[in-house]
């Protein structure tokens, strides 16, 4: 026994050894990294856009798009999913009845041919797109796309699963079952379906473009069950691309949908895969792995910009990164001070620093690509002499380090957090983690604190916990002094920015640091119901104007995604909102 | 023998009903939802409210002394500790709220990636660190013996991470002779049989996925290897010292025997337990990931996963993930306990 | 025959004698050892460095900050390009890296010795009490302390259940008390076992009968089972394997997962952190201790010494604790070049010191990202000074295990 196992234990070694030498890399063999399959291969001439007829195929071996992201997708079935790595994928593979125009904010049609709305805007007539099929060839039809929002909408549905949550449903359309803005879905006839609502919704058309309302085959998920979107599955829809397979944590491979109504994709096959690590992922694009990629450092953005193998696109920005104010800290309630914290800031050398390229300054909520950004906003200049003088008019002569809570605090169980009085040093809540707007936030978190620190405003880093508990703690007001977060619209509409931070503003809203601002809400309120974008173009312009006015928080920068591709790749379309459009790329030799 | 190992095996009966206490106070300790975990900056009270309700998160944590209060018995301990616990009776690990499929599901997916990164640290740790300890303990004193000593501490000086990223900095980027993460090059396909890609390429005969899953698996793994080389060098070493001072071993010289067989053939047999009880424990401990080296070369292991589910508040999957973890470390001491009574016929167990 | 007093028949003390000279010796046997040296250089000049540039070089991270400097490569010289010298290099938000380095030991440092610290103390009683108590009978009063505690413990569960936490935990506390004192009592009488089932029940259903009838109906069953319980002669015997199993418990947990749930919990920060290596560190510990007990514990003298009646915490700091300290020793200083990886690695996950504080786990977590773009010294030299400090502990620790205590491995 004994001398039997030392034997096969020293057989092991030896294999091993040898094993390991034998794989030793050897630099002649290993320098020419595996060639991703037919990555080189010429790829058919092929015309970028969608409406084109397909072009002629003669390339022997497909062609391949390979994308690195920084994490997989949650699932395929995008009613029931919220994180962009699961829509950056299902919005290749189904598609809603409106879209996004290439690059912009506003809807156009899709899978529909065009909707149009009664007087009142209450009620929604679309014709759809005749001859469509489903990639399991079912037809696309009025039955199709009832049978979607009856499912999302009505919780008693049998294909509601009780295990599926269909959050954006809900956000979007104000609700389920009666709560619902949408009353009806009628079918007027095959092809032509009829919206009831229960009340005008300005950006309905907006609402319908969105990734998350996209058509999903009703045989697939009868068939599939509550399986449907999960990798094993898949999801069946009727965009230029059909799902293949799906590798939890690895990749997920797409082919295109020939039979396409937009024309057969030029592009053969696109693989997403995971490379959790930024650094990581700028190698593989480097090494020629991966042909394109999301979310770079800075300063691998910068190297890309000087690289003539690379290119750099970016999506138009939707987000909005800013400082908040906890208006339950007495010293915060002060307009001075918090004109004091605005121009201690320096904002223009933190944006160049921490985006570089990618950042823009901010100086609203709504970003500048968006309809309803206003533009004669004089930001505040970064002057630390200044702050100081408006720290000693505000009665700092000395410098604020400290902060006083001005009402009890409570938690969602009703325990007092922070009693009124308390006084502690002044707080500058910092982010946890890389979000999609800021890479390396503890490291802009200090920068801002430094330069607080430099105009006599000391303050104490801090964060409650991990991303979790930090968003739990805003949401419960308990985020006490200043707090850094960021926000990525929906839609693209403007109600998705402004309306939705303080259109509930006439009492003090514990989600947005107890801020209260009872006009802002009236007028916010007011232009959620008019249809016509021209008549809410100036609302909400006013409102973000009256948002600096009152210092009410300071807009640090918006980020504008960066997207690094390697120079051979042409075609990719960037969208402002939803998924970018991968159908027209074309790989060069 | 054998009712030993029974009784092993019902002693460990309470460890792990004490583990999945232990998860569960933590999961009420630990603050944030899971709904907020995953909407982010868009999650609402409805949000919340339903994903507690579906998950059973409304629930008490162990005992509902309301229910009891009724008069309801079933009540009493239908909370959350109770449901997981009846489900585990049925091998029923729940779904991931995040991500709704099986935990068990994933966790038979990303296991191999682990089992397949600890088992070749393991043997690349056991075949350099034995050789190294016996090498040092024959010539103790030397300066070789110097040289390994100090080197095998410098090694579990070291932080992982920090020196898996010098690897990567070194062979990854500045030679480029690596890939830097990943467990497959993209197109590689190996037919899965095993779950372990070097395994299932070298039998499917698929020579250029072998390589290309060797290339990806080397930096990891000697990376997770450095610790419990020294380990077990230092821990061979010294077994072998305290071998070669036995009598036997001085009568095996007095007879004349070549120097080599003594060494190999009488104390290497004999200094090998407490190496044995080494690696077994190690090897426990790999296995249950390394969140660290797993991030930095993005193998998709079980750490890794349950480190991003604390996070995300995914709760079935860290209440999986880590009784898995915590079942192999405990049946791994067993195993060590019980080679002791195969490999040594003195000891005897009751 | 007049009755002796422990006082008159002192048990000579061998264990005092022979220390003394040990330590002596030992500390010969340490000085002379090259690894001790190389080891105590490192560690000192480390520690001395750190402390001395906390204390006296001034450094105040809130301010520091210079967009111009970001990532500098280290440079020795003033040039045109590199108006300032930095030996190490920048970092992202143009702070020196050496600055940083040094004193971010202080905070580094500092978690290894105050984890350790607390591993030390709580492992170390209960792997104590638990080996002592293992191999030698409990006293009377101890039996006291031991079966008032386990009602107390035991109580919390009726007693939350039935919404009278303080009344029925005090009534459990005073059931173990009273079974102690019946112990001792009525130890032959039959009758006692009853009356203490018999109370427990009692003491479980009769306060919740206020709430309803069927929480009492299971209270009262729970107060059963814990009569049951106290009417056994509970022994030390008990303490010891409860302790060793609850550490069995800890140790299933990958360290660094029990380590990241338990600063989930407690939140961010350099103290945060701190205890939570520190209670991960408990059961090795217990467990270090426990045995070097229990392979003292039998020894003659402390047999002698337990034969005459010397009490318990005498035998214990007199002739125990002194010939377990080497195994304390050696595991405290190898423990503290595990704390400090520990800390590095919760640093490293942004666990760590609260910003902008320097530790050199979050430096390195802050600028690994930013390797691909060359800045190589943003990340060497903080790894550097971690692998340093714990060669230097490892190094010693070796030595020291070399110099107490010859015998012991790995």
């Amino acid at each position: 026994m004994n001398r039997k196992l030392f034997y096969i234990l020293g057989a092991l070694i030896l294999t091993l050894s040898m094993v390991l030498s034998a794989c030793a890399p050897q630099p002649a063999a290993t320098t020419e990294a595996p060639p991703a399959p037919a990555q080189t291969e010429a790829p058919a001439p092929t015309q970028p856009q969608p409406t084109q007829p397909p072009p002629p195929t003669e390339a022997p071996k497909p062609t391949t798009f390979i994308y690195g992201r920084g994490g997989d997708s949650v699932g395929l079935d995008p009613a029931i999913v919220t994180d962009g790595e699961s829509f950056r994928v299902s919005g290749q593979i189904l598609e809603g009845l409106y879209t996004f125009a290439p690059g912009t904010t506003s809807p156009v049609p899709a899978l529909a041919e065009e909707c149009t709305a009664n007087e009142e805007a209450t009620e929604w007539t679309c014709k759809l797109r005749q001859g469509v099929k489903f990639h399991d060839g079912t037809d696309f039809n009025a039955d199709a796309v009832i049978f979607n929002f009856e499912r999302w909408r009505f919780t008693n549905n049998p294909y509601h699963f009780p295990e599926q949550v269909f959050e954006y449903y809900e956000a979007m359309w104000g609700g389920f079952d009666d709560a619902s803005v949408i009353t009806s879905v009628e079918k007027v006839d095959d092809y032509t379906v009829k919206f009831t609502l229960s009340s005008p919704m300005a950006p309905f058309l907006a609402n319908l473009a969105m990734d998350m309302f996209a058509i999903s085959s009703p045989a697939a998920i009868e068939k599939n069950g509550a399986a449907y979107g999960t990798p094993a599955v898949g999801a069946v829809g009727t965009g230029p691309f059909k799902f293949v397979e799906w590798v939890e944590g690895d990749h997920i491979t797409v082919v295109a949908n020939e039979d396409w109504w937009g024309g057969k994709p030029s592009i053969d096959q696109i693989i997403w895969r995971v490379i959790p690590d930024a650094s990581a992922r700028f190698l593989a694009l480097k090494a020629g792995d991966i042909h394109g990629m999301e979310q770079a450092t800075p300063e691998d953005l910068a190297s890309a910009q000087a690289d003539p193998n690379m290119q750099v696109l970016f999506k138009p920005p939707l987000n909005t990164v800013y400082v908040a104010f906890n208006f339950k800290v007495k010293e915060l309630q002060d307009i001075k001070v918090r004109e004091a914290i605005a121009h201690a800031i320096n904002k223009e050398a933190l944006v160049e620093a921490f985006w570089g390229a990618s950042g823009q300054v901010a100086k609203t909520l709504v970003p500048p690509s968006m309809w309803g950004y206003n533009d004669a906003i004089e930001d505040w200049k970064y002057d630390p002499e200044l702050a100081k003088q408006l720290l000693a008019e505000a009665g700092y002569p000395d410098g604020l380090s400290e902060m006083t809570i001005a009402e009890d605090i409570l938690d969602a169980d009703g325990n007092v957090v922070y009693k009124a009085g308390d006084k502690m040093p002044l707080r500058l809540n910092y982010i946890p983690i890389d979000r999609f707007y800021i890479s390396g936030p503890k490291a802009v978190a200090e920068a801002i604190a430094a330069d607080l620190a430099k105009a006599g405003i000391v303050t104490e880093l801090y964060t409650p916990g991990d991303w979790a508990t930090y968003l739990g703690e805003r949401r419960n007001g308990t985020l006490v002094g200043l707090y850094m977060l960021g926000w990525g619209g929906d839609n693209g509409d403007p109600d998705n920015f402004t309306g939705y931070f303080f259109g509930s503003g006439a009492e003090p809203i514990k989600r947005e640091g107890w801020y209260q601002n009872a006009p802002l809400a009236e007028l916010l309120q007011k232009a959620v119901t008019i249809p016509s974008q021209a008549e809410r173009e100036p609302l909400y312009k006013e409102a973000d104007q009256m948002l600096h006015d009152d210092v009410a928080r300071i807009w640090l920068v918006h980020q504008a995604t960066p997207i690094l591709l390697s120079a051979k790749v042409s075609g990719y379309q960037p969208q402002a909102v939803d998924a970018d459009n991968y159908y027209a790329i074309v790989i060069n030799p | 023998m054998i009712r030993y190992t029974i009784r092993r095996l019902i002693t460990v009966i309470p460890t792990l009903i004490g583990v999945t206490f232990v998860i569960f106070i933590f999961q009420r300790l630990i603050p944030g939802d899971p709904a907020v975990a995953m909407l982010g900056e868009h999650a609402t009270q409805e949000n919340v409210e339903r994903i507690r309700e579906q998950f059973g998160l409304n629930r008490p944590v162990f005992l509902d002394r309301e229910a009891l209060a009724q008069g309801d018995f079933r009540g009493f301990i239908d909370t959350q500790y109770f449901r997981y616990m009846g489900r585990i009776l049925v091998l029923d690990l729940g779904t991931s709220i995040h991500r709704r499929i099986p935990v068990a599901a994933t966790l038979a997916e990303r296991f191999p990636a682990t089992v397949e990164l600890a088992l070749l640290a393991m043997l690349i740790a056991t075949a350099i660190g034995v050789p190294v300890g016996i090498i040092s303990a024959a010539r103790r004193g030397s300066l070789l013996d110097g040289v390994t000593m100090i080197g095998s501490l410098v090694g579990v000086s070291m932080p992982i991470f920090w020196l898996g990223l010098m690897l990567i900095m070194f062979f990854g980027v500045e030679l480029n002779w690596l890939p830097i993460g990943g467990r497959l090059s993209t197109g590689v396909e190996v037919k899965t049989i095993t779950k372990l890609v070097l395994v299932d390429s070298l039998i499917t005969g698929n020579l250029t996925a072998f390589r290309d899953a060797f290339e990806h698996i080397i930096m990891p793994a000697v990376a997770l290897a450095t610790i419990p080389m020294a380990i077990i060098a230092r821990m061979t070493r010294s077994s072998m010292l305290d071998v070669l001072q036995e009598d036997y071993i001085r009568t095996a010289h007095a007879k004349g025997l070549h120097e080599r067989i003594v060494l190999y053939r009488h104390a290497l047999k004999n200094a090998f337990m407490p190496v044995i009880t080494v690696i077994g424990l190690q090897l426990g401990a790999l296995l249950a990931g390394a969140v660290l080296t797993e991030t930095i070369f993005a193998w998709p292991g079980i750490g890794k996963w349950v480190y991003d589910s604390i996070l995300a508040r995914d709760y079935p999957i860290v209440q999986g993930g880590t009784l898995l973890i915590a079942i192999i470390f405990v049946f791994f001491s067993i195993i060590v306990d019980l080679s002791y009574a195969l490999l040594d016929p003195r000891i005897h167990y009751e | 025959m007049a009755e002796i007093t422990s006082d008159q028949m002192r048990v000579p003390d061998f264990a005092l004698r022979e220390h003394r000279s040990l330590w002596v010796d030992a500390w010969r046997r340490l000085i002379s050892n090259r690894t001790a040296q190389l080891g105590m250089v490192i560690v000192l000049v480390m520690v001395l460095s750190t402390t001395l540039a906390h204390f006296f070089w001034e450094y105040d991270p809130k301010t520091d900050l210079d967009y111009t400097l970001r990532l500098k490569p280290p440079n020795l010289i003033v040039t045109e390009e590199n108006p300032s010298i930095h030996i190490m290099g920048t970092d992202k938000l143009g702070r020196d890296i050496f600055r940083r380095v040094v004193h971010g030991g202080w905070n580094s440092i500092r978690v290894g010795f105050v984890s350790v610290g607390i591993s030390l103390i709580v492992g170390g009683i209960l792997g104590l009490l638990a080996g002592f108590f293992e191999s030698v009978p409990i006293s009377p009063p101890e039996r006291y302390l031991l079966k008032g505690g386990v009602g107390l413990l035991v109580g919390l569960l009726p007693a939350w259940i039935a919404n009278q936490v303080l009344l029925m935990a005090a009534l459990f506390t005073g059931l173990g008390l009273f079974s102690a004192f019946a112990d001792g009592r009525w130890e032959e009488k039959s009758w006692r076992a009853g009356l203490i089932i018999l109370l427990g029940a009692g003491i479980g259903l009769a306060p919740a009968l206020l709430v309803s009838p069927y929480t009492a109906l299971m209270t009262g069953f729970l107060g059963l089972l814990i009569g049951v319980l106290l009417s056994r002669k509970l022994g030390g015997k008990l303490f010891s394997d409860v302790t060793m199993r609850s550490m069995d418990i800890i140790l299933a947990f990958p360290s660094y997962l029990l380590a990241i749930a338990i600063v989930a919990f407690l939140g961010p920060g350099l103290e945060k952190g701190m205890i939570a290596i520190g209670i991960v560190g408990i059961p090795v510990f217990a467990r270090v201790v426990r045995s070097a007990v229990i392979s003292v514990v039998q020894k003659e003298y402390i047999l002698a010494a337990n034969a005459v009646g010397e009490g318990h915490s005498r035998i214990v700091f007199r002739h125990i604790l002194p010939n377990i300290l080497s195994p304390i020793i050696v595991q405290s200083t190898m423990a503290l070049a595990g704390a400090i990886l520990s800390a590095a690695a919760l640093g490293f996950l942004g666990l760590g010191a609260i910003p902008p504080e320097p530790e050199w786990g979050a430096m390195l977590g802050d600028s690994y990202r930013f390797l691909t773009s060359g800045a190589w010294w943003a990340v060497i030299f903080p790894g550097l000074a971690i692998m340093l400090i714990v060669l230097g502990f490892n190094l010693l620790g070796d030595g020291l295990r070399d110099a107490l205590d010859p015998k012991l491995k790995i």
